[in-house]
């Protein structure tokens, strides 16, 4: 039995465990277009704060392929899947045959449009190559612009701000920083953190046009003010990268489609993590949600049923945590639609810096944003998760105490 | 394993002092707030205002707080089998926090990184079983291995899932010896032993449904 699995993220990881939980001889082949070991992407930010050292980004032993008897290929991009044949293309063209296959080669970052993009000094945060081009030119930054307001953005905004002699700015179209999944009320918080960390906040603003000479020097806004700019981190999320797939053969829709054990339209195909499109448990249609745990437990899943062992996933949905300088924020759900019939529970202590929000539809938590609280928020999360019914316990739900018993 | 039996529990507390106390150097907090910043176990919790519960981390099979984790800090220990978390990688990003559904995983006072039992170690038996003064925390071997009737063929080791069975040398020759911190009570080795060499201690059908009756009371 061979297992090739393309992409060392999460979901590429987790898989490689998972199948040698059940299958210790079978061979293991790792495909990945970039040429570094499995590393965090979440983490990038952190390492241009300098809260955590290079070496640190690496989630698992340097020895983890030997570990696990893994035969890496390293810098390789795939071109093509050849599903008859089953054959994967490399980029050199190099083929490698498969007999179970695991697509897990994650997102790409989402281009904004924007003229001037090609400069240099404009970078995403999606990868370790950014991030050694910008550990290069950070000494000599004045100026530096983030565009987006989402929990990666941020986080690199917080971290450029405490270097000083940096001055940093956030650029968000919308109204509020992560629009994408919190109120504006909860955001509003952390606005203030941002704020008073240093950071300079623009929301309703974009960036039309970049200027410079080969490298960037300003960016032009929609209102025609101009920024000076010499480092600029877009932040607009990510899409599944699956360019390389025959949709012909391969179905997909924004990511590409997977059943409960991970597998795609195609027998012995399967998929995880943020290329994957797969059940969404509070919607009960299909989501591509880019988050860490999905990626790490649908890979598992995923390296289970292709090792033989059934085992179906229950399904995820929209969740992000992140500190903001000593303030925990974590969501989970939507906490954003609030329709008639939904129950919208509130609690505000700004002097403690804690706002909680929790959306019940029937009874059901269908989303949650706690800040300042860590103390089971575990136990609410897998409340959400097993859709249960919190009619009777709801008045302890904000409180520190368990309600994990079911 | 450590087990508790709700319905003894008074909600006192002293788990978490004697957690506290035992982990002091990773706490980083301040005296006074050492209690609630430094504990292992979580006691005092209540479903619908009824019973308090202590809960404590299971170690689980497939921990989601391991997939959770974005910097690897959340690891198998491969020797003793115990979800452990290396303090110096952790960035306190709180993933696992939320995944837990147990709750069992805390966030340190400073908020920086995450807490979360290591069982006091090999320390036996763990600080807060020593410390409950109801015996409501209990740190139990859930299999007993009758030497007189074990012959050593190694059937257990070899089933067992998750390696907690041994041929050791003891007195009585070589023969299976469980491991504590490794059992996870499946009963796989018990109910295989051609001659009904293992024993259950604790899950006995008697102990399960008492356990059933008493959450159904609870969660009334």
């Amino acid at each position: 039995m061979r297992y090739v699995i393309i992409g060392n993220g999460p979901a590429g990881v987790s898989a490689i465990e998972a199948i040698r939980k059940v299958d210790m001889e079978g061979e293991i082949i790792n495909i990945n277009g970039e040429p570094y070991r499995p590393y965090s992407k979440p983490l990038l930010p952190f390492i241009i704060g300098g809260t955590i050292k290079y070496e640190d980004v690496f989630f698992r032993p340097p020895d983890f392929y030997d570990t696990y008897g893994v035969k890496p290929i390293l810098g390789e991009p795939v071109i093509e899947i050849d599903v008859d044949r089953k054959l994967v293309v490399l980029a050199s063209g190099r083929r490698v045959a498969y007999d179970k296959l695991l697509i897990a080669t994650g997102g790409k970052p989402r281009e904004p449009k924007i003229k001037g993009l090609d400069l240099e000094g404009i970078y995403y945060l999606t990868s370790l190559v950014y991030v050694e081009k910008i550990m290069k030119i950070l000494p000599r930054v004045k100026h530096a612009l983030i565009l987006g307001g989402g929990p990666l953005g941020l986080k690199a905004a917080l971290s450029l701000a405490h270097h000083s002699g940096i001055e940093v700015s956030v650029l968000v179209s919308s109204p509020h920083v992560m629009s994408q999944v919190l109120d504006a009320e909860s955001a509003s918080l952390l606005e203030c953190k941002l704020v008073e960390s240093g950071v300079k906040l623009m929301t309703r603003t974009s960036v039309v046009e970049f200027k410079g000479n080969g490298f960037v020097k300003k960016a032009v806004l929609d209102n025609g003010d101009e920024l000076p700019a010499d480092l600029v981190i877009i932040g607009k999320g990510v899409t599944p990268a699956l360019d390389f797939i025959d949709r012909r053969k391969i179905r997909a829709n924004v990511g590409i489609i997977v059943d409960g054990y991970m597998q795609t339209s195609v027998p012995d195909v399967y998929a995880a993590g943020d290329v994957a499109e797969s059940y969404d448990i509070l919607t009960g249609g299909s989501n591509t949600v880019a988050v860490w745990p999905r990626a790490s437990e649908q890979g598992h899943y995923a390296g289970l049923n292709m090792a033989g062992f059934r085992k179906e996933y229950i399904g995820a949905h929209r969740m992000n945590s992140l500190d903001f300088e000593g303030v925990s924020c974590i969501v989970m759900g939507d906490v954003k639609t609030v329709k008639e019939g939904y129950k919208v529970i509130v609690e505000r202590d700004i002097k403690r810096n804690i706002y909680q929000r929790i959306i019940l539809e029937n009874g059901r938590i269908r989303g949650a944003a706690i800040i300042g609280r860590t103390v089971n928020v575990g136990g609410l999360n897998r409340l959400l998760r097993r859709r249960i019914d919190v009619e009777n316990i709801k008045s302890s739900l904000l409180e520190d105490k368990a309600t994990f018993i079911y | 394993m450590i087990l508790a039996e709700i319905d003894k529990c008074v909600g006192c507390r002293a788990c978490e002092v004697a957690c506290a106390e035992k982990h002091k150097e990773e706490g980083r907090g301040k005296d006074e707030e050492l209690i609630l910043t430094a504990r292992r176990m979580h006691v005092g919790v209540s479903m619908g205002g009824t019973k308090p519960m202590p809960i404590q981390c299971r170690h689980c099979e497939d921990p989601t707080c391991l997939f959770a984790c974005i910097t690897g800090a959340m690891h198998r220990d491969p020797e003793t089998g115990m979800v452990l978390v290396d303090y110096d990688k952790c960035v306190g990003c709180w993933t696992c926090l939320k995944m837990c559904s147990y709750g069992a995983i805390l966030a340190d006072v400073e908020g920086h990184r995450v807490l979360k039992c290591d069982k006091c170690m090999m320390e036996r038996p763990p600080a807060c079983v020593q410390a409950c003064p109801n015996e409501v925390l209990v740190f139990e071997e859930v299999y007993e291995v009758n030497h007189d009737r074990c012959i050593g063929c190694g059937l257990c080791e070899s089933l067992c899932l998750r390696g907690a069975i041994r041929l050791e040398e003891t007195e009585k020759g070589r023969k299976a010896v469980i491991n504590k911190d490794l059992c996870r009570g499946c009963g796989i080795c018990a109910a295989s032993c051609p001659r009904d060499a293992i024993t259950m201690n604790y899950f006995t059908d008697e102990k399960a449904f008492e356990t059933v009756d008493k959450l159904v009371e609870v969660s009334r």
